[in-house]
């Protein structure tokens, strides 16, 4: 009785979870244990975590349950590709060349995260991507979900000096997916480098889907991350980019379609700690139904960190009277000499517009998606992978035929 | 082609159309003038559906059907179009994309096939030359960054574009220089044909030595008061509206 008394939810969550095979040290092991033992799920008190409430997870079968097949789709059929299933690499799908999966030790914990130490403590599949090439080649992660189970892929992506990458994380899960996808990211972009990583999460409705990345950027590199929270019950993205380099560009951009009763958080840090950098962040959502949105965007400039050019901007169109938008974009400079800006707006659809297009025989509803696609549009412009943004702009056309 | 019949409107408790009627046939183009605050723009609004206005009377037969128990968009099928008096800016919406999804909307409704790409495209630049507009305005956003002129003009090119039975252009003048008046009156009177009707709806006698009425319309306090041929322009633009306002009190 009194072990149920002091167990947390995270004690409580862990039972259905299966240790991971992957080799830990003693140490890393004991850290990340130590983490969750003094961790509970986060509650409203923490501002991180004011308006983004996990305890659902709880209520996730991960009896691995379901097997639906997904109408799985690849976003970029000429790129080299890895497939993980339900967790698990799909050997024989996958394109192993230059990717590494099997460890003699992982890495270890190298944040304060709970849910960090969670996946590596539970960790389904460790990969690692290496970039050393000026050629930019692509590699698409394919995460197909079709059982309720409990995911958690650990990622190491390095983008080496002077070399270009762009990685594809592409989540698909069958239509009502009750998965508990965890991932937890890091990102190397060495000096003179360029890489970008598209984000697509088309979870399964009942999905829960927590991800954080954790990016270091040294001297005259450019990254870019864009992010598309498709579908699912809960998503949770935690970019956390630590500019350490001079003379870097970084480019976050986002773009989200919420309906039903999903919630969507996306939390961003960018840190400039050293001078002459620019970053660039966009990020834009259409609400219905009774969704919420979360945006909480937090640039760092530090002393001595001058120069620095930086903007963030968060808009998101309401389409019913149910919706919620919480956004909070935040700067803190402690330099003199910078260029920073940052905005954020919630409205609804220009009904003038709406009017104006149905004037001149457009239905309520094509107009309504015309000007959507329109608000969107301007993320989409920034997504230089053709591919990526034709499966974008596709999903967001499906969005409003359901 | 329309029939107004004892048309009552109120808007926030106002009313604002007192008894209106009004009768145009294919083939006619119809201006209405009237002072400040008589109702016009209240008609254009009404006949194209906007929403906020109240009807508490009367009836409006459009091609057979009763207009007023149709959508905005329904209208647009029939053959309805309005060119507004403030055009909307829609940024990130292509004029070209719009027009191609609004034609096919309208085809749709009437149980044709979508234009072809070719043939769409074809149209545009035929269109585009009747009003002058620079082939590159109709690829950008609609009305973005136009001019008074641009925007007026780019009215003109989508009626070209969606060839409607009935236009009607509220306050199509306001705002436009004498050349820009110049080649919108053009447009329309290109477009003007037997089968088609205009009704002008504008404050100044100005833009109807172009586009040239078979009737003139005084609308005052919610009806039309005076209804006379091209010379009625040319009177009012003489002696102001007071006149009217006096017969009607007198009436």
């Amino acid at each position: 009785m009194e072990d149920v008394l002091t167990q947390t939810k995270f004690d409580i969550l862990r039972t259905r979870l299966t240790q991971t095979v992957l080799p830990l040290t003693e140490k890393a092991k004991e850290k990340a244990q130590a983490l969750l033992e003094y961790s509970d799920f986060p509650t409203r008190r923490n501002e991180a975590w004011k308006y983004t409430n996990v305890n659902g997870l709880n209520k996730l079968l991960l009896d691995d349950s379901g097997s639906k097949s997904t109408e799985l789709s690849i976003i970029s059929k000429n790129a080299q590709r890895v497939h993980v299933v339900n967790g698990h690499i799909a050997k024989d799908q996958t394109d192993l060349s230059g990717v590494k999966t099997s460890w003699n030790l992982l890495p270890e914990l190298a944040s304060e995260e709970p849910f960090d130490a969670l996946n590596l403590l539970y960790c389904t599949a460790a990969i690692e991507l290496n970039f050393d090439d000026v050629e930019n080649k692509t590699i698409e992660l394919v995460f197909e979900n079709t059982c309720n189970s409990a995911i958690s892929p650990r990622l190491f992506i390095n983008c080496k000096k002077g070399a270009k990458g762009t990685v594809i994380l592409n989540f698909q899960g069958a239509q009502d997916n009750a998965s508990f996808i965890n991932v937890s990211t890091y990102v190397e972009v060495e000096e003179n480098a360029n890489l970008s990583i598209h984000k697509i999460q088309k979870n399964g409705t009942n999905a829960f889907d927590l991800q954080r990345e954790y990016v270091n950027q040294a001297d005259n590199s450019t990254f870019t991350m864009n992010t598309f929270p498709l579908s699912g019950r809960m998503t949770r993205n935690d970019l956390i980019i630590n500019v350490n380099g001079n003379n870097c560009e970084t480019f976050m951009n986002g773009a989200y379609t919420l309906k039903g009763k999903s919630h969507c958080d996306n939390h961003t840090t960018v840190d400039h700690k050293v001078a002459h950098c620019y970053s660039k962040e966009l990020y834009k959502g259409v609400i219905d139904d009774r969704a919420t949105n979360v945006f909480n965007g937090k640039v760092f400039v530090r002393k001595d960190a001058q120069k620095i050019n930086a903007f963030q901007s968060n808009a998101n169109i309401l389409l019913s009277d149910t919706g919620t938008v919480n956004s909070k974009p935040e700067l803190e400079i402690y330099a003199d000499d910078v260029k920073c800006s940052h905005g954020s707006t919630t409205g609804q659809l220009d009904e003038e517009a709406v009017f104006y297009l149905r004037s001149r025989g457009l239905s309520e509803k094509s107009a309504k998606e015309l000007l959507v696609k329109a608000f969107l549009g301007e993320v989409l412009e920034e997504v230089e992978h053709d591919d990526v943004r034709s499966y974008v702009e596709e999903q967001i056309e499906l969005h409003f035929l359901a | 082609m329309i029939e107004i019949k004892n048309l009552h409107a109120k808007i926030e408790g106002k009313e604002i159309l007192k008894g209106l009627n009004l009768k145009v046939n294919a083939g006619e183009v119809h201006a209405i003038m009237g002072p400040n605050g008589a109702g016009k723009s209240t008609l254009a609004s009404i006949l194209a559906g906007r929403e906020e206005y109240e009807i508490t009377e009367g009836e409006v037969t459009f091609e057979g059907s009763d207009l007023l128990e149709l959508s905005t968009e329904e209208r647009a099928h029939l053959g309805l179009f309005l060119a507004f008096q403030y055009p909307v800016e829609i940024p990130g919406v292509s004029n070209v994309n719009f027009l191609r999804t609004a034609i096919n909307e309208i085809r749709d409704a009437k149980g044709e096939d979508p234009i072809s790409a070719k043939d769409f495209m074809a149209m545009v630049r035929e269109k585009s030359k009747i009003v002058e507009l620079d082939s590159s305005l109709a690829s950008r956003s609609v009305n973005e960054g136009f001019s008074g002129g641009e925007k007026k003009r780019n009215e003109i090119f989508q009626m070209a574009m969606l060839n409607p039975k009935l236009a009607v252009l509220d306050e199509t003048d306001s705002g436009l220089d004498i050349d820009a008046l110049r080649i919108v009156a053009k447009g329309v009177n290109t477009l003007k044909s037997a089968n088609n009707a205009t009704i002008v709806i504008t404050h100044y006698q100005r833009l109807l030595d172009y586009i040239v009425p078979d009737f003139v319309h005084v609308l005052y306090d919610g009806r039309i008061v005076k209804t006379g041929n091209k010379e009625l322009a040319l009177e009012l633009e003489e002696k102001g509206y007071d006149w009217i306002k006096e017969e009607t009190q007198v009436g």
